[in-house]
């Protein structure tokens, strides 16, 4: 229709030369088609109002609906929308969602689209795209919808039920009204049995002896307070494991966290890997509570490792962030392998009343040496090469 | 909710059946009959005595076979040699037709007594009628033709558009290798609309000769009204066509019903264009700078009359309150001279009237001009842009200075209807905080996300008087975990309006009435159950007693 004006013009110069008013009608006809025209479209397309609905937060591996809702809060009816979304292509099968719908005046409508969470992350949305355009398609408008809209992939999380953290604090550090809990390697006494106590605890030979069944007791002596340092140093890691095993220490953290929180203790986090959304190092001071647990798994979720830029080292993150920690805490290290000087970086935590936990994510072939090193000053040395090998704690 | 789910998504097929085979066909032959409509009529006055309406409706059937029968031999693949002998003996048959029909008007009597003649001498088969019109509706009947296969091209048939799911296979390779399908029908379209616009310009020339010519036959208006009615609705409809076979090799998913919305809508908005044209002036009894000048004048005067009107009405109880008893002298109220109104004269239009009508054409026209002027320089020249190039020259600066200026208007106004909005929410905000602090609530008044909080508000006191309180520091969903182990009946109501409560209190999105509304049965569920409750506790309680 691009000669429609310079017609419309000479339509113009007919209805001046003549004064038929058929000609002026026919020029007001269409030019009003024309212009009124892009303007319904124009108008239409400004008063519709859309935003996407949906979990902000979903499990690895969990499916879950992306609700686009529009509603066109204007009396003009559109004539036709191309609506488009820019969701994270990682969690896109199958192709990005588009759809060309109409609305009515006033009309809302509600679709809707599947994401996967199919990798561990933070992912960012895209504008919400809309395209409509007039009735002889002279000319196209184009909307974006900017919100700040996001999803988080928490890493898997694999059920443990005992970490067997070693004991350091008998009487912990819990006001006297809560309940305790219990170390199942330090066994005080037995008791007779009592409906809901679970079949792990009865003692067999005292019950045969006694003849009836008895459970044990464990003293209430667990450690309570955890820390857990999480090496994300690319360089640290050998190039072709760096993927996995730096995904598979993310996914030992959060599975020790959210077991430690579950039962109510206190769980600290720090890690020298890349924060998308802060540059500080990131850390967690020594919490409890669902709350807690879920911004260390956002942190968890979102955190890349560092390989680009310069590090902090991890030994110098464990010597900084385990100041505070009180005497009696655990802490859980979890790296890619003993390096130089670790020894005698968890010897001087030892000395400070804390107890070690070394998860060594590929450890090679000196592993032994350093379990026999490790043991040496207390610290128990764990090799997870993969999630079953996180069957030691469950 | 008051969001609706979207319907089913359409298949392959565009539009519908009839639409493609009988109304746009019709539609072109419509605009060939109407393109004839001129031509006819100067036949008629070559002619006397002889009425062309028979012609019109054979061209129009002319028109019809022409594009139907393109179809047909379309689907039969046929060579060019066995499409031009088939075309040639259609043509035979239609001038047969055209002779019989052209001896209709003139009587059967006359048709034999030259059918005699025709043996003796065969020069008079052929008449000047059927000259002249053969020559009409033979060009009209080609026509036809040419536009139907360029109709047809623009249907969607036998062409796979959305891409198969298997990447890998035979027909994803065709699917990548065929022809463009979109580009292909874009440039027929534009092929079609210039047509449109040459047709346009032929019937408006040749309306022009016949009432230049022979002044006494009149313009064929309706002829051209419906020429440039059916062109629109067709470009329309070849419009969305082509939209949709883009979205479809897109592999877009589109609404079921946008086809029909399409039409219905496209349709209710020329009518809407025609009723609004048919109320604009089309005369004008003064120049465009007297117009204008006149409507200033106008609106002046207009001005001048309304203060004076309002210092008449202000100083009038004065007049009465000191005149002291005797009777106040009526004063005179001020007399407002229209221009032009000494040249008023019996039966006349009201000279504002006149002023008002010739200002308001010079406006159209004008826009319409200035609009079209602007349009064209921005499309075909680029001198709008705002380029180095364009600046260089004077114009090209003053229309820039003129586009600076426009969108300072366009930045002032924004921040007008911003601060306008804010002001409003402001308001409502303010009467909220009122509301909250009347002891009597309104609920009709309370804003959606204030009701759904005052719901939730509500059942918690009302479960705290049967003892269910809710703890200090106890979270929304720690508490309806709470009092589901209480009122396990009421688990679904409980969880419906804590949600609601959490969305309403916590969620950024808006919160719309009829959600608002949704929540309004299940906190009275609630509400009876826990009346019902606390009532069963005092009865209770006196037994105990």
């Amino acid at each position: 229709m691009r000669g429609i004006l310079p017609f419309l013009v000479v339509l113009v110069a007919i209805a001046f030369l003549t004064k038929v008013d058929l000609f002026f009608y026919l020029v007001y006809a269409l030019f009003g088609i024309y212009f009124l025209g892009r303007l319904w479209a124009r108008r239409s397309l400004a008063a519709v109002d859309l935003y996407r609905q949906h979990d902000r937060r979903v499990f690895l591996g969990q499916s879950f609906p992306v609700e686009v809702k529009v509603a066109n809060k204007g009396w003009l009816p559109v004539l036709w929308l191309r609506l488009g979304d820019t969701a994270p292509g990682e969690l896109v099968m199958g192709g990005a969602f588009r759809q060309v719908i109409s609305l009515r005046p006033r009309e809302r409508l509600e679709l809707s689209y599947t994401l996967h969470g199919r990798r561990r992350g933070y992912y960012r949305f895209g504008p919400l795209l809309t395209l409509g355009g007039d009735l002889l398609g002279t000319r196209t408008y184009e909307r974006r919808c900017d919100e700040d809209d996001f999803v988080i992939v928490y890493p898997r999380i694999v059920a443990l039920r005992e970490l067997g953290f070693p004991s350091q604090s008998p009487s912990g550090t819990l006001p006297s009204q809560q309940r305790l809990f219990e170390d199942p390697s330090r066994i005080q006494g037995v008791r007779e049995y009592q409906p809901g106590d679970s079949l792990r605890r009865m003692d067999w030979k005292t019950s045969a002896r006694v003849g009836s069944l008895q459970v044990r007791r464990f003293e209430p002596s667990i450690a309570l307070e955890t820390a857990i340092f999480l090496n994300l140093a690319g360089d640290d890691y050998p190039v072709r494991s760096r993927y996995s095993a730096t995904e598979l220490g993310i996914v030992v953290a959060a599975s020790v966290a959210t077991h430690l929180i579950e039962k109510r203790q206190a769980v600290g986090l720090a890690t020298n890997g890349r924060d998308p959304l802060s540059d500080a190092t990131p850390s967690f001071p020594l919490r409890k509570g669902r709350e807690h647990l879920m911004h260390m798994l956002d942190l968890l979720a979102r955190i890349e490792v560092a390989s680009e830029t310069e590090p902090l080292p991890f030994l110098d993150l464990v010597n900084r962030e385990s100041l505070g920690l009180p005497w009696g805490s655990t802490v859980v290290m979890v790296t890619a392998k003993e390096v130089e000087n670790m020894l005698g970086v968890m010897l001087g935590l030892r000395r400070r009343g804390l107890s070690i936990i070394l998860a060594l994510l590929c450890p090679g072939h000196e592993f032994a040496l350093t379990v026999q090193k490790a043991d040496q000053i207390g610290v128990r040395a764990l090799r997870i090469g993969s999630e079953q090998e996180l069957d030691v704690w469950r | 909710m008051s969001y609706r789910q979207a319907g089913p998504s359409t298949g392959h097929r565009v539009g519908n059946w009839w639409i493609e085979n009988l109304l746009r066909p019709a539609m072109v032959a419509g605009m060939m009959v109407c393109l004839a409509a001129p031509v006819v009529r100067t036949l008629e006055w070559m002619l006397p005595g002889w009425s062309g309406a028979y012609l019109l409706v054979f061209a129009f059937l002319a028109s019809m076979e022409g594009i139907l029968s393109e179809r047909v031999l379309r689907r039969r693949l046929l060579s060019a040699w066995e499409y031009l002998g088939s075309r040639l003996a259609e043509m035979l048959v239609l001038l047969v037709l055209l002779k019989v029909a052209n001896h209709i008007s003139l009587g059967w009597d006359q048709l034999v007594a030259d059918a005699r003649m025709w043996f003796t001498d065969p020069s008079s088969f052929i008449s000047n009628l059927d000259l002249f019109t053969a020559i009409l509706v033979v060009p009209l009947w080609a026509m036809s033709i040419y536009l139907g296969r360029m109709v047809k091209g623009l249907d969607v048939e036998g062409e796979r558009l959305a891409p198969p799911e298997d990447k890998t296979s035979i027909e994803y390779y065709l699917w990548m290798t065929q022809p463009p399908a979109v580009q292909d029908r874009q440039e027929r379209l534009d092929s079609l609309a210039e047509t449109f616009i040459w047709g346009g310009v032929a019937i408006l020339l040749a309306s022009l000769m016949l009432h230049i010519l022979v002044p006494s036959t009149g313009i064929p208006a309706m002829a051209i009204l419906l020429y440039f009615a059916l062109g629109v609705t067709f470009l329309s409809q070849a419009r969305f066509t082509v939209t949709y076979a883009g979205w479809q090799v897109q592999g877009i998913p589109i609404q079921a019903s946008i086809g029909r919305r399409w039409l219905l809508w496209g349709a209710l908005f020329l009518v809407g264009v025609v009723a609004v044209v048919l109320l604009l002036p089309t005369h004008y009894t003064m120049g465009p700078l007297q117009a204008i000048m006149g409507l200033y004048q106008l609106l002046i005067g207009g001005l001048m009359f309304l203060v004076s009107l309002i210092m008449f009405l202000v100083t009038l109880p004065f007049l009465f309150l000191f005149s002291r008893g005797e009777p106040a002298q009526r004063p005179q109220l001020p007399q407002f001279a229209l221009p032009g109104e000494e040249q008023m004269t019996n039966g006349a239009a009201p000279p504002w009237l006149e002023i008002l009508v010739s200002a308001v054409f010079w406006l159209i026209v004008i826009s319409i001009v200035g609009y079209a002027l602007i349009r064209f320089l921005r499309d075909r020249l680029g001198v709008l842009d705002e380029s180095e190039e364009a600046a260089a020259s004077w114009w090209g600066r003053l229309l820039l200075w003129l586009r600076g200026l426009w969108r300072q208007w366009l930045a002032w106004r924004r921040g007008v209807e911003t601060r306008i909005r804010e002001r409003r929410a402001e308001r409502r905000a303010e009467r909220a905080a009122q509301v909250r602090e009347r002891r009597f609530l309104s609920l009709r008044r309370l804003p959606p996300r204030e009701l759904v909080r005052y719901f939730y508000l509500s059942m918690a006191r009302r479960a705290g008087h049967v003892g269910l309180q809710r703890a200090p520091g106890q979270t929304p969903y720690e508490y309806r975990e709470s009092l589901d182990r209480q009122l396990p009946d009421l688990e679904p109501e409980l969880h419906g309006l804590t949600d609601a409560f959490v969305v309403a209190r916590y969620s950024p999105q808006p919160l719309e009435k009829e959600d608002a509304d949704a929540v309004k049965p299940i906190w009275q569920r609630i509400k009876t159950a826990l009346r019902r409750r606390r009532a069963g506790r005092a009865e209770q309680s006196p037994s105990k007693e």
